[in-house]
């Protein structure tokens, strides 16, 4: 599809700018410039557009942009902004924009920014599931991996996983990744870069599974400020429809505000530990400060369980205190010779006992979790 | 302020330290506590997992002070702080040795200061013979205290898959930037036996260094000795009990084991080229 465009832009050197990409980026056909929104919606529409880009570091742009939609019934709205910021985004998101896109911006940068729109469904709406785990060693990773790489079939959407297991990190090795860029320098990037922008520091591990790897050094943890990492889920959510983030273990304010940033945090547990359950008390007393939302937010999950019964899950509730969303069997054999051989997507096959199990994980959560970004 | 006493001895610190959870360090924490305490040395478990400690679990008791209150009490008062009130006497087959585990909540827990609990530390040295640390699997400010503080690190691994390799050696070489040398480092092999993939000679070409020690992988006698509280070397001469003591009588003895010089292996083939070049 060729894209006709409609741009409103206050700053005459950025018009310029933004007209020059505009004609160089191939697909893209400028059909109108407006320094002002009130020319774009008076006159705009005998030229058709599909696309408008959209200047909003003039608040009276982002009033009228209920307008826009309303003249432009089936034209993308796409927001200008000099800096890119979680909150604005979601405000013009929720005003019925696409999204944002940084200016200036270049002819690729725009292509790219309407093909993230494009694979995204246009419908930007977004899930960030946390995992967390006490105590860890719960195989926590290994069920991100799976959990991504089962959405991504199942949804036929794009899936990024997030390694904050900041200090020893294991996604890479188990997707077999040789990151250039990690978490570290995109929390530290943040406040320069746009959704588009951004994406350059995943890696794809498959098709439809990228990921943003942990960190290269125990130091570089330190240098992660919780507060970048918030700005970057929200950046990360506006790009892709699931975000899967694999947290380091332990309560912090690294882990704390995450699970706090996100939609849905999964709680993973292990039968390997003798004292799990005391560990999964003692979590879950802190996490009773989430209130009534609690056993929405918060979903149970028991990994590598030997005897998969239901009567032992309703022992194991009781004792502590709370329900479990799904019992995972221990597939120590296939799992770690895929995470040796860094060939997780391609070994974990979807008729394994642990594919199964995630399937049926996601079938249960389908329709019952739908918390999503413009409610939030 | 408290008094450095130039001419007090100075108890040992050893470290218990590993790049993974789950690795075995209670395990070890506990039972080289107990062993040492069996020679009839004075010695105190001290834990600094702060949030998800299992120490107050697998020995079953439930100390009246832990390091929360230690540490409050230093703060208080750092002359009038008697170190001996704070630490829990535990006896189990007739052996005796001293805990001081983390709080309970992890409200406390978060209170615990690195800086502060170094005074804690320093105490118990003034006190026990050996102070034997178990620790969380991470370099944070509380373990790098630690290190700092130790006689020896007992970096503990496990053999079971790839990214945990990769982990330990992050973690060796990590010692080595924050100037912890190999002198002070034992490596001890965990759940040795246990199945793996991975050849031994491969991972020690890895970490460039050989573990000294090999544990004997005996999964149900640790859970047995969590379950009833009673530490395996003080029930009898299991091949882990023995291997144990053994360690207890190194890092007690004069002989502290000179390391043998291990010079990194050339050739890395198979699953480690990916990782470290070839």
């Amino acid at each position: 599809m060729d894209f006709r465009v409609l741009l409103v832009e206050n700053n005459s050197i950025i018009l310029d700018q933004s007209v020059n990409a505009i004609n160089k980026a191939p697909g893209f056909t400028l059909a109108a410039k407006y320094k002002d929104s009130a020319g774009a919606l008076g006159q705009g529409k005998v030229f058709r557009p599909n696309l408008i880009l959209l200047d909003i570091d003039l608040e009276e742009n982002i009033q009228v942009i209920p307008k826009f939609v309303r003249e432009y019934p089936h034209a993308t709205i796409l927001c200008l902004c000099t800096q890119w910021d979680a909150e604005l985004t979601a405000r013009v998101m929720r005003a019925g924009a696409a999204g944002c896109l940084v200016k200036p911006f270049s002819a690729p940068e725009l292509v790219d920014a309407v093909k993230a729109l494009e694979s995204s469904g246009q419908n930007v709406t977004s899930e960030v599931i946390t995992f967390f785990s006490p105590k860890g060693k719960s195989g926590q990773t290994t069920f991100v991996a799976n959990m991504a790489l089962r959405l991504a079939a199942k949804e036929q959407k794009n899936v990024a996983i997030i390694d904050a297991n900041l200090q020893f990190g294991d996604m890479a090795i188990f997707f077999n990744l040789t990151p250039t860029t990690t978490i570290m320098e995109a929390c530290r990037d943040v406040k320069n870069l746009s959704p588009v922008s951004l994406t350059s520091y995943f890696v794809p591990a498959t098709a439809q599974v990228s990921v943003l790897c942990g960190t290269r050094r125990p130091e570089d943890a330190e240098k992660i400020i919780p507060k970048n990492f918030v700005e970057l889920i929200g950046m990360v959510r506006s790009r892709f429809p699931y975000v899967l983030i694999d947290l380091s273990v332990g309560f912090s304010e690294f882990t704390v505000s995450a699970m706090e940033a996100s939609d849905l945090t999964f709680l993973v547990a292990s039968e390997d530990s003798v004292f799990e359950n005391r560990h999964l008390k003692k979590a879950l007393y802190v996490f009773e400060g989430w209130g009534d939302s609690l056993q929405d937010k918060l979903k149970l999950v028991y990994n590598r369980v030997q005897n998969t019964s239901n009567a032992y899950k309703q022992q194991l509730e009781e004792s502590i205190g709370y329900p479990i969303t799904a019992f995972l069997p221990n597939e120590y054999d296939l799992v770690s010779r895929a995470a040796d051989e860094g060939r997780m997507a391609s070994d974990i096959r979807p008729e394994s006992k642990l594919s199964t199990a995630i399937n049926q994980l996601l079938r249960d959560l389908h329709g019952k979790h739908q918390i999503r970004w413009e409610k939030s | 302020m408290e008094q450095e006493n130039a001419t007090a001895v100075s108890g040992a610190v050893l470290t218990v330290f590993s790049t993974a959870s789950g690795c075995g360090k209670t395990m070890l924490s506990i039972n080289l506590a107990a062993a040492i305490a069996k020679l009839g040395f004075s010695v105190c478990l001290l834990e600094t997992d702060t949030q998800f400690g299992d120490i107050a679990y697998a020995l079953g008791i439930d100390p009246k002070e832990n390091l929360h209150t230690a540490q409050a009490a230093w703060e208080r008062d750092p002359g009038g702080f008697f170190i001996e009130d704070y630490v829990a006497r535990v006896e189990k087959k007739g052996t005796v040795f001293f805990t001081l585990t983390a709080p309970k909540d992890i409200e406390d827990a978060y209170q615990i200061q690195p800086a502060h609990v170094k005074h804690v530390v320093k105490a118990l040295r003034r006190k026990f013979d050996y102070i034997v640390v178990d620790t969380q699997a991470a370099f944070d400010q509380m373990n790098l205290m630690c290190i700092d503080q130790s006689t020896l690190v007992l970096f503990l691994g496990i053999v079971d898959f790839l990214p945990t390799v990769k982990n330990m050696r992050i973690g060796m070489d990590t010692l080595t930037r924050i100037g912890c040398d190999r002198e002070r480092i034992r490596c001890i092999l965990n759940r040795s036996g246990a199945r793996t993939r991975l050849p031994l000679s491969d991972v020690e070409g890895i970490l460039g260094t050989s573990f000294q020690t090999h544990l004997p992988n005996d999964f149900k006698s640790v859970t047995k000795s969590f379950e009833t509280n009673t530490p395996i070397v003080l029930s009898g001469n299991s091949s882990l009990s023995l291997e144990i003591q053994k360690l207890a009588k190194v890092f007690t003895g004069e002989d502290f084991g000179a390391q043998p010089k291990q010079e990194p292996k050339k050739e890395k083939k198979g699953f480690f080229a990916r990782l470290f070049g070839k």
